[in-house]
């Protein structure tokens, strides 16, 4: 995306912020860097931060899509865990004794998310439920039966198994998960400012009522995209299975507010309307690099907490304020 | 009460500016009221005469300029500190709280208490009390509901008085009103003069601003008249006329003449409406508009123009009617279904349902286009900016960009890019609910040039409106509305403003 694209100056507003959210990042690193000149920059620590990146980045474009269009989506760190259990479960013990293959049971997975996502669509929409509510039910119902489905024991793939690539591999030292993740963002990324579908999901968000009366089918704008925040949390479901080497309930704990807090970190309006996937990942890649930086600076894992609570507060304070002087 | 400056001014202005970014609303503007005198603010869209009240109010600070208000030097920091002062504000968009009474909202924040210190400490409301004291303010503006009645039981008109009485409570010595007939029907807005007479009478100056020029006539002590920014003249009512004013506002002569030449050929039918029922709202209303017609639909605030509009539209669900375009029998179950089908509304609120006010101009423009502006869905933005700007150059749109936030322009050309956007859907007819609400002389015309112009290119044109000049000036056939039902529907020949309110008010029926 060069100045001179013709079309930029029209399909976009300009977005300041994530040179901000940019500055950052580069300064977090630098930060880090010069505390453990020795671990940081690491090649094998590079590849935990991209795939730290990878998992939050990929989340969080899942809820900038539905935040944009004013919602929210509670469910998906839940259902990481509950896809994850589910592939290990169809690929490793099988239903009834019959095992499935690996691309078929990545294939349902993924469908299942999707299926997931578009539920959730439907009781936004049809029944008029709160977002919040419905993709909070399904966060207990995921929880529930990943460990009803594993009696809450992981489900641990042999260590030669080709799924582990997804997780572990690498491609010119960078891990599959993230090159993954590079594709998915620059998918979202057309569709959300090059498509008509990308210009009706912002309308829906900045106003729905003048956006169905402009001809907008703003339910099924709606469905889109819970259903792609499914479909995102099942495929980081996947990945996370094999980079951990199995299926198990307890992954993906409190994911879900990682990602919201990426999403807002990148400038995100919860208000809907407004919001990136530039912005999402470098969010996301704050939130990652903290994680990171922290464990080498061997900072307590409950002060990590508080470190990064502060500094969504701080964040989001500051977007604010900036926001309001304009 | 009012204490004045040795020239007698209740309020002075001197040199006001006020740029954002790169476009400067108000450069160096000088602005008077004498105590107790109606002054009209007028000017086109974009000139900058919300931006100025919105100083006044303390909303905005200036970027520069000298302030009084009764001899004292004035600069407000947010509009509660306004109020304290003695400016109050009456916005469009009323900021009232629709579940709880009138009274209440007439104290909010300044509650009398009961129960000596504790009470007060404890906010124990001394609701006999405010009741009372709110009954007084209402008699005062004339209102003749109670004031326990709950906010969203009150009309429009109702909840302006409200607002006023509010101002009054708060012993406002100005009191700014930003277009407030705009939402106003023919009787509603007498009895909003007749307000502004008896606050005159209290010595309450009012400062107020329209697009209609005839009311000025009716109130105003004295118009002043901003033009791009800058003052360009004072007159008082005795020595204005219309071409004046219109010449200093747009700085030539204007050609007003509004009526045209019928155009109804008597085209085939394109929307036939069959007995639209939609309960408690709108009972077998049945019309038919032709190719190359403009029909207008009449009536009181409330006999069911916009709900009509609404329910052909698809925005609301009926209980009984049938719709045919083109003569065939359609099913529009929602305005994605309407588009599709070739109708086109504009709706009454552009703000709540006209316009997403955090996206651009371009943006706006292309919603309802998007389909014809993009190729296997992807957008194309050579064509979206070709559009854009055609019709930003037509409708005389004043924005520094294409990409720039709606919310960041006048509430004028905010109403512009709605008409355009659905201008440019091209459709087979279109529905345009008030219209011209808020656009200045220059841009109705141009909006009236545009219809006359779709007409004849055979499109089939709905206008509801609330201002009878229009009304008669622009329709072919004029449809009368009263309390739901069609009252009359009368001819272009044989309708005055008389007949026409004869059948909006229900005195004459239409005869089976
Ligand atoms: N918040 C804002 N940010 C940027 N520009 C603004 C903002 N508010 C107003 N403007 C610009 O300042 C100019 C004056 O606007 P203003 O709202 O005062 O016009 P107005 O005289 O009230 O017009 P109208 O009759 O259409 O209501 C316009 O060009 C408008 O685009
Ligand atoms: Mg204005």
């Amino acid at each position: 995306m060069t100045t001179s694209h013709p079309e930029k100056r029209v399909l976009r507003l300009p977005q300041f912020r994530e040179f901000n959210v940019l500055a950052a990042f580069v300064l977090l690193c630098l930060f880090f860097y010069l505390q453990r000149p020795d671990a940081f920059a690491k090649p094998a620590n590079l590849a935990i931060i991209m795939r730290f990146i990878a998992t939050f980045g990929m989340l969080a474009i899942g809820e900038v899509l539905v935040i944009i269009t004013g919602g929210i989506d509670l469910s998906v760190g839940s259902l990481i865990a509950l896809i994850g259990v589910i592939v290990a479960t169809l690929m490793l013990k099988g239903v009834g004794g019959v095992t499935v293959g690996m691309v078929p049971a990545i294939l349902i997975g993924l469908v299942i998310g999707i299926l997931v996502g578009m539920w959730h669509g439907f009781f936004v929409t049809r029944l008029r439920i709160p977002p919040f509510i419905i993709t909070l039910g399904t966060w207990l119902i995921a929880k529930g039966l990943a460990a009803f489905i594993t009696r809450g024991y992981p489900v641990v793939y042999p260590s030669e198994s080709p799924f582990l690539f997804l997780g572990q591999g690498t491609i010119m030292a960078i891990p599959v998960m993230f090159i993954i993740l590079v594709v998915i963002a620059a998918v979202i990324l057309f569709i959300l400012n090059y498509t008509s579908l990308g210009y009706r999901i912002y309308a829906v968000g900045g106003n729905i009522e003048a956006a169905r009366l402009s001809g907008v089918n703003v339910d099924r704008v709606r469905v889109f995209c819970y259903a792609v925040s499914g479909f995102l949390a099942a495929l980081t479901g996947i990945m996370l299975a094999s980079r951990l080497g199995q299926g198990t309930p307890t992954v993906g704990s409190a994911y879900e507010l990682w990602a919201i807090a990426g999403a807002v970190i990148g400038g995100t309006s919860l208000k809907g309307g407004e919001g990136t996937v530039l912005g999402a990942i470098l969010g996301a890649a704050i939130v990652g690099v903290m994680q990171n930086g922290m464990v080498l600076l061997n900072v307590s894992s409950y002060l990590q907490d508080v470190i990064l609570g502060i500094v969504l507060v701080v964040a989001v304070v500051y977007d604010t304020l900036r926001r309001r002087e304009k | 009460m009012e204490a004045t400056t040795a020239n007698g001014l209740l309020l002075q202005v001197r040199g006001a500016s006020k740029a954002f970014g790169g476009v400067r609303a108000l450069d160096r503007v000088d602005f008077e009221v004498y105590p107790g005198e109606v002054v009209a603010l007028l000017g086109e869209n974009g000139a900058g005469k919300s931006t100025l009240m919105k100083i006044l109010a303390g909303v905005y600070r200036p970027d520069e300029g000298e302030f009084y208000l009764a001899g004292r030097p004035y600069a407000p920091r947010t509009p509660h500190e306004a109020q304290q002062l003695g400016i109050s504000t009456i916005y469009q968009e009323f900021n009232l709280t629709p579940n709880q009474s009138a009274a209440v909202n007439i104290f909010l924040g300044r509650e009398p208490h009961r129960g000596g210190t504790l009470g007060r400490l404890v906010g124990f409301v001394d609701r006999p009390r405010m009741n009372k004291e709110a009954a007084q303010l209402l008699a005062r503006v004339g209102a003749r509901f109670k004031p326990d009645t709950l906010v969203r039981h009150l009309s429009v008109a109702q909840q302006q008085t409200v607002e006023i009485a509010k101002a009054l409570a708060i012993k406002a010595q100005v009191i700014i009103m930003d277009e407030p007939t705009s939402a106003l029907g023919e009787e509603e807005v007498a009895v909003l003069f007749d307000i502004i007479r008896s606050l005159k009478a209290q010595g309450i100056a009012v400062i107020f601003i329209t697009h209609r020029l005839e009311e000025v006539f009716r109130v105003a002590d004295r118009i002043i008249v901003l033009r791009d920014g800058r003052r360009v003249g004072t007159l008082p009512i005795a020595e204005a006329t219309p071409e004046k004013i219109i010449g200093l506002m747009v700085g030539r002569v204007l050609d007003r003449s509004q009526a045209h030449i019928s155009h109804a050929r008597a085209g085939e039918p394109v929307l036939e409406v069959r007995g639209l029922t939609r309960r408690g709202v709108i009972h077998d209303v049945s019309f038919t508009v032709h190719r190359g017609e403009i029909l207008g639909i009449a009536g009181l605030v409330g006999a069911g123009r916009t709900e009509t509009a609404r329910a052909i539209f698809g925005a609301d669900p009926l209980d009984a009617g049938e719709i045919l375009i083109e003569g065939k029998r359609v099913t529009i179950t929602s305005p994605t279904e309407a588009v599709r089908h070739g109708l086109a509304l504009v709706p009454e609120s552009r703000q709540l349902h006209g316009l997403i006010l955090i996206s651009s101009v371009a943006r706006n423009i292309a919603l309802p286009n998007l389909d014809r502006l993009s190729r296997r869905s992807v957008v194309s933005g050579r064509r979206l900016r070709t559009l854009v700007t055609n019709y930003v150059t037509r409708l005389n749109i004043r924005t520094p960009s294409i990409v720039q936030p709606v919310n960041r322009l006048s509430g004028g050309n905010q109403q512009k890019v709605v008409v355009a956007k659905w201008l440019a859907s091209q459709p087979k007819v279109l529905i345009l609910d008030e219209p011209t609400r808020g656009i200045d002389v220059g841009a109705k015309a141009e909006v009236y040039a545009i219809m006359r112009n779709l007409a004849e290119q055979g499109i089939g044109i709905i206008m509801i409106s609330s201002e009878m000049p229009e009304i008669l000036a622009m329709s072919d056939r004029i449809l009368v509305m009263h309390e739901g039902r069609v009252a009359g529907i009368l001819d272009r020949a044989e309708a005055t403003q008389e007949l026409i309110m004869a059948y909006a008010s229900g005195t004459l029926r239409l005869q089976e």
